[in-house]
């Protein structure tokens, strides 16, 4: 959901992606580059994002990843369950609170 | 800078190991990975292959996230495919040594017969051809 949030502001590319979610989240996130890398092959893989090679130098291309109407979409639908999700617990955690007060 | 070049070389081929199937698809997700890897060096030119492994995960952890998000029908259907190409191959091997033991054999008990054999007599035929026959 992350990933997508930030390739929701602008493209990206997957280390940046890795590199925005420690820094944003002051360093509280540190996911590991792999399992950035395999979310993002996934979200290629089901049309939700999309890439394209970018120059960087005279040598090096740079992969960079786009957000597809499909993965913003998806994003909504993700964003739903998890704040409903979040909301869940928090009545949970809440009513037992309350029960033990 | 060469040593890092080097540890990065065999990471590359210790992930390959580790992965179940490579083709066309897992090396462009080690492609993709390694640039992820060019992108951090750029960022940090002091660092050392060892926090290169510990930040991007060892050849395992590389290798398991990949398998947790490759499409599980693609992946049975390749895993499927590489057990088919090793039979095929473990049969033509078989059928090869079989051939190859056949033949010597064969060759062997060949020559151990021609061993045995006693040369009794000897025939020869001296034809005369009349000279005014030409």
């Amino acid at each position: 959901m992350l990933i997508l949030t930030f390739l929701k502001k602008q493209d990206f590319y997957a280390y940046e992606i890795a590199k925005s979610i420690t820094e944003y989240s002051d360093e509280a996130l540190n996911i590991s580059q792999n399992t950035i890398y395999a979310i993002i092959y996934r979200l290629v893989d089901n049309g939700y994002i999309s890439e394209y090679s970018k120059l960087v130098g005279r040598r090096r291309t740079r992969v960079y990843y786009h957000l597809e109407p499909s993965g913003a979409d998806y994003l909504m639908q993700l964003e739903n369950n998890y704040f409903s999700a979040v909301s869940a617990v928090q009545k949970i955690h809440k009513t037992l609170y309350e029960e033990d007060t | 800078m060469e040593t890092n070049e080097k540890s990065l070389l065999q990471y590359r081929k210790d992930i390959k190991l580790m992965l179940p199937i490579y083709g066309k698809k897992e090396k462009q997700y080690l492609d993709k990975l390694f640039n992820g890897i060019e992108d951090y060096i750029e960022d940090h030119p002091d660092v050392t292959s060892n926090q290169i492994i510990d930040k991007f995960g060892s050849p395992k952890d590389v290798a398991g996230s990949y398998i947790m998000s490759v499409d599980q029908d693609y992946l049975l259907k390749n895993l499927r495919k590489n057990a088919i190409i090793k039979k095929g191959i473990c049969l033509i091997a078989t059928i090869l040594i079989i051939f190859c033991v056949s033949v010597s054999s064969i060759m062997y008990f060949t020559y151990l017969d021609a061993k045995n054999y006693n040369i009794d007599s000897i025939e020869t035929t001296i034809e005369y051809i009349d000279p005014e026959d030409f």
